[in-house]
């Protein structure tokens, strides 16, 4: 199986530093302290804090999407992996193809509704309110809680190399000075916060990865010169699966394609968007966004794979060196500057948003599920306080244990996609549609995932369980919680109907 | 009781499943994995657009047959891959890309990437979400409102 962990960056990049590239780095930061101050005086309410006061327009949802589902890995990992895969590593971007819709289309519409309907706030408060279970609410803030620790960590330690690559302050205090800066606009204007941050940085990394798509295609004479000189030493390179064969390529493009409707960070976007008919042109502009934003994935890796082949550059001594190499010798200074910015700011709206629903979680779905939730006057001031202290809470935490050893980063960041895909995808995107589905086939699902993801996970990193090449935990995972969640739902059909609220009802049907 | 959906969605992941099993097990079926896992990804996509895309148990018109062309898009697309020969390095090329692989790329990536936003947006008012039926929503919800604070 393609080597994940070293997909993850954890090890330091090209140090960068250039008063260019740190200028543009600086006015970065600075803008993204601004947006956030801006956004922190219009944070009054816990609403606010959490779904950014239900006010969101389209075009900001679209780019805050884009940028939350896109990190570091699109910028560094990605074009790296297609530098050493090929083809292979397409198939992580291929299902792109599908979800920018398929969000929209079996999750956007009823949780959109569902939220104003109820006033949900979290993922998880969609699937207590369409099985009428503090339990299932309660068990996929769990699951949602440990998929955002190390997936956190994980970002934080790529903010702090790509702050330190750019600034050249050593990785401690860059991942201090990555997260403190995305600590202080989370923390203050929270998600309102990083939706208007997350516009301004999908604008920045859709602008810097069409210009690096152009200047890649034009270092190798164009896509067709690329591919001739690939060819004539791996022509399975550029084939249609790549080096590693159809069954990794397939085997990414299922997890990736559907795991895509269980992640939270974006799925709890969708609460946010002021009016729900605005989803109809969402897709659109959801496609065009990432379409620019990942032409650099493909771009740069096979052109610096030619370039190697054509002797123009030495072999990469690691993939990851992909996008920065390229950067600093076939790029102009200035662009370079804007796409060290924009993976800093893929970064950290992942991170925002993935903070954003982990103080949520703890704030807000544990106390509901535990029957600790509190409904005196004052409440929702105290749970504003709540939220941004366990954002505080969460990111420190995060920053702790970014510092730890890469390869114990790396494997609590692996689990994190596939967590909670195999949580969430069976409950929540088949749940919110299948008025067949029941409370025990969610509970069933969820705990199936939680656990298989968590042993299988830690038996792979202690090198007690080694899967043939193909064959992922995430996919495994997956497919036994998809087939637990319909197999008990059908086992426990005659309790279906009497577990659906009208209201609930009325927006599955719609 | 979206049992048609229900039941591609299940075969889909016994598909799936089998293309894992078969590797896993070293099984003599191993060379069929990868077909399996082409179509049962496939399957198991298209069934969720269908389970998202119904209304009241009924499946819209432009809703389900865009689903069912995306199936067709990229169980074609794969089923391509799988059975043509592999591209030599003087074979032809297509939009700067061997053949087999934009081919590829244009049922699996372009078709769904264009013709699914499209077919969405044409059918909203119609298939998805009409403002009568957020009307609805929201008598409801407010209904919902006054029952909690009479009560």
């Amino acid at each position: 199986m393609i080597d994940l962990f070293g997909a993850l960056q954890t090890a330091a990049l090209p140090t960068v530093r250039q008063p260019v590239i740190v200028g543009v780095g600086i006015a970065y930061f600075l803008a993204c302290a601004a947006i956030g101050a801006w956004a922190a005086r219009r944070t009054r309410t816990s609403d606010d804090f959490f779904v950014a006061g239900r006010s969101v327009g389209l075009l900001p949802f679209a780019l805050a999407a884009m940028a939350a589902t896109l990190s570091g890995f699109a910028f560094i990992g990605g074009p790296g992996l297609v530098y050493a895969l090929g083809m292979t590593a397409v198939f992580i971007i291929l299902p792109a193809s599908i979800t920018n819709t398929a969000g929209a289309w079996i999750l956007g519409k009823r949780l959109r509704l569902l939220g104003e309907m109820r006033g949900l706030v979290t993922v998880s408060d969609a699937i207590g309110a369409r099985y009428r279970s503090p339990a299932a609410q309660g068990l996929s803030a769990v699951a949602i809680l440990v998929g955002i620790v190390g997936y956190v960590a994980t970002n934080v330690l790529a903010l702090g190399l790509v702050v330190d690559a750019i600034f050249g302050v050593g990785l401690t205090t860059g991942i201090w000075i990555g997260t403190g800066v995305t600590l202080a606009y989370s923390a203050s204007g929270g998600i309102l916060a990083g939706i208007y941050t997350d516009v301004f940085q999908g604008l920045l990394m859709a602008l810097a990865s069409s210009l690096v798509f152009a200047f890649a295609l034009d270092s190798g004479g164009g896509l067709s010169a690329i591919t001739r000189t690939l060819q004539a030493v791996d022509p399975a390179f550029l084939g249609p699966w790549g080096t590693r064969g159809a069954m990794v390529a397939l085997s990414l493009f299922f997890v990736f394609a559907v795991g895509s409707l269980g992640q939270p960070h974006i799925a709890h976007k969708y609460y946010m968007l002021k009016e729900a008919r605005r989803l109809r042109w969402y897709p659109v502009l959801m496609t065009v966004a990432m379409l620019l934003a990942q032409l650099l994935f493909v771009g740069v890796g096979i052109a610096m794979k030619a370039m190697v082949v054509r002797g123009e550059i030495q072999p990469l001594v690691r993939p990851d060196d992909a996008t920065p190499i390229f950067l600093l010798d076939h790029v102009p200074l200035f662009v370079s500057a804007l796409v060290f910015s924009g993976v800093a700011a893929a970064i950290m709206s992942t991170v925002n948003s993935l903070l954003s629903i982990g103080a949520a979680a703890i704030t807000h779905d544990l106390p509901r599920a535990f029957g600790g939730e509190r409904r005196a006057p004052g409440a929702d001031a105290a749970k504003l306080r709540r939220g941004r202290l366990w954002t505080v809470v969460l990111s420190v935490a995060a920053a702790i244990l970014a510092q730890q050893s890469g390869t114990l980063v790396a494997f609590l960041g692996i689990f994190g996609y596939g967590l909670f895909a195999c949580t969430l995808v069976p409950a929540l995107a088949i749940g919110l549609n299948w008025t067949g589905a029941t409370r025990e086939g969610a509970i069933a699902s969820i705990a199936t995932g939680l656990l298989l993801t968590i042993a299988m996970e830690t038996a792979a990193w202690l090198k007690l369980l080694s899967l043939p090449v193909g064959v992922t935990v995430s996919g495994l995972t997956l497919v036994s919680s998809m087939l637990v969640f319909v197999g008990v739902s059908l086992a426990t059909r005659a309790r279906a109907a009497a577990q659906l609220d009208d209201d609930v009802r009325l927006v599955m049907e719609l | 009781m979206l049992r048609t959906p229900i039941t591609l969605l299940v075969a889909g992941l016994l598909a799936v499943a089998f293309a894992y099993a078969s590797v896993l097990l070293d099984l003599d079926a191993r060379s069929a994995a990868p077909w399996s896992l082409a179509l049962g990804a496939a399957a198991v996509l298209t069934a969720m657009l269908q389970i998202g895309a119904r209304r009241s148990g009924r499946m819209p018109r432009i809703l389900g047959v865009s689903a069912a062309l995306a199936f067709i898009a990229l169980a074609g697309g794969f089923a391509y891959g799988l059975a043509a020969p592999a591209p030599s390095p003087a074979g032809p090329l297509l939009l700067g890309l061997p053949r087999v692989t934009a081919i590829l790329l244009i049922l699996a990536g372009l078709i769904p990437l264009v013709g699914l936003p499209t077919a969405y947006a044409l059918a909203f008012d119609a298939e998805v979400l009409s403002d009568a039926d957020l009307a609805r929503v929201r008598e409801a919800a407010a209904a919902r409102a006054a029952k909690a604070e009479a009560e």
